[in-house]
């Protein structure tokens, strides 16, 4: 006799860590645009309070996502291998990619919280690490991701990729507007 | 010499503590975790660094013509 093999975890699995990364994207592109201030009109408090609500909410589906992998029989994943890398036998460097990433979003996402203990240059260093965990979790998703064939998936990606690349541009290329910032006469 | 006059939102502020670090002869944070200016005006080009850096954008710095 064979049981069905119920779907739910699975497909909330795959869901929330593609939701987990679109979020993601979104709060890299926040803090970016936080940076660079490319769009005058739009208050620095109002970019402030989305970044940090989407890294929270894209913490929230990466917890969903590991839950949803452990409770789901179709990968082994045992809740310890949700926190350490090399522990899972599907794919295993690209879900240990994953495993680290999720470590450095946390990470990166906590030092908010402690800016005041670990100053603002420590702080400031490890934002640095946000480019590192936002091109293993890219990996991870390309590589072990289960719809990563999927056109839509290539265009998530793909849309991911390029929009946090052309705000990088954007960082590196054109500079600070910091004269917007002040107002008054010039001599 | 240019000279810059200081406006502190403290509404906004969330005591993040950039303008203390980029300008630290201007900038303090006082008991209650408010950025909060030492001085009304100055002459230290590093308050453009500290008000670019504020995360709430709380802090304005007018640049004023010098006497």
């Amino acid at each position: 006799m064979t049981v069905a093999h119920d779907p739910t975890f699975w497909l909330l699995a795959r869901a929330s860590g593609l939701g987990a990364y679109a979020v993601l994207t979104l709060s890299v592109l926040a803090g970016l645009v936080l940076k660079s201030r490319p769009f005058p009109g739009l208050k620095a408090a109002r970019i402030t309070e989305l970044h940090r609500t989407l890294a929270l909410g894209g913490l929230g589906l990466l917890a969903l996502h590991g839950v949803s992998l452990v409770l789901d029989s179709t990968v082994k994943v045992t809740p310890t291998a949700l926190l350490v890398p090399g522990l899972v036998a599907y794919r295993p460097a690209a879900v240990a990619a994953g495993v680290v990433a999720g470590w450095l979003f946390a990470v990166v996402t906590a030092s908010f919280w402690l800016r005041r203990r670990i100053g603002h240059r420590l702080w400031r260093r490890l934002h640095w690490l946000t480019y590192a965990l936002f091109a293993l979790a890219t990996v991870h998703g390309l590589a072990s991701g289960t719809d990563a064939s999927q056109p839509w998936a290539h265009a998530l990606y793909l849309g991911a990729v390029g929009s946090v690349a052309a705000a990088t541009a954007w960082r590196v290329l054109v500079p600070p507007a910091r004269r917007a910032a002040i107002k008054g006469e010039t001599p | 010499m240019s000279t810059y006059r200081i406006t502190i939102d403290r509404g906004l502020c969330s005591g993040f503590g950039s303008c203390v670090e980029l300008s630290p002869g201007v900038f303090r944070l006082d008991p209650g975790g408010k950025a909060a200016a030492v001085v009304v005006e100055t002459d230290d080009p590093s308050v453009l660094d500290a008000a670019d850096s504020c995360p709430m954008g709380a802090i304005v710095v007018e640049e004023v013509q010098a006497a």
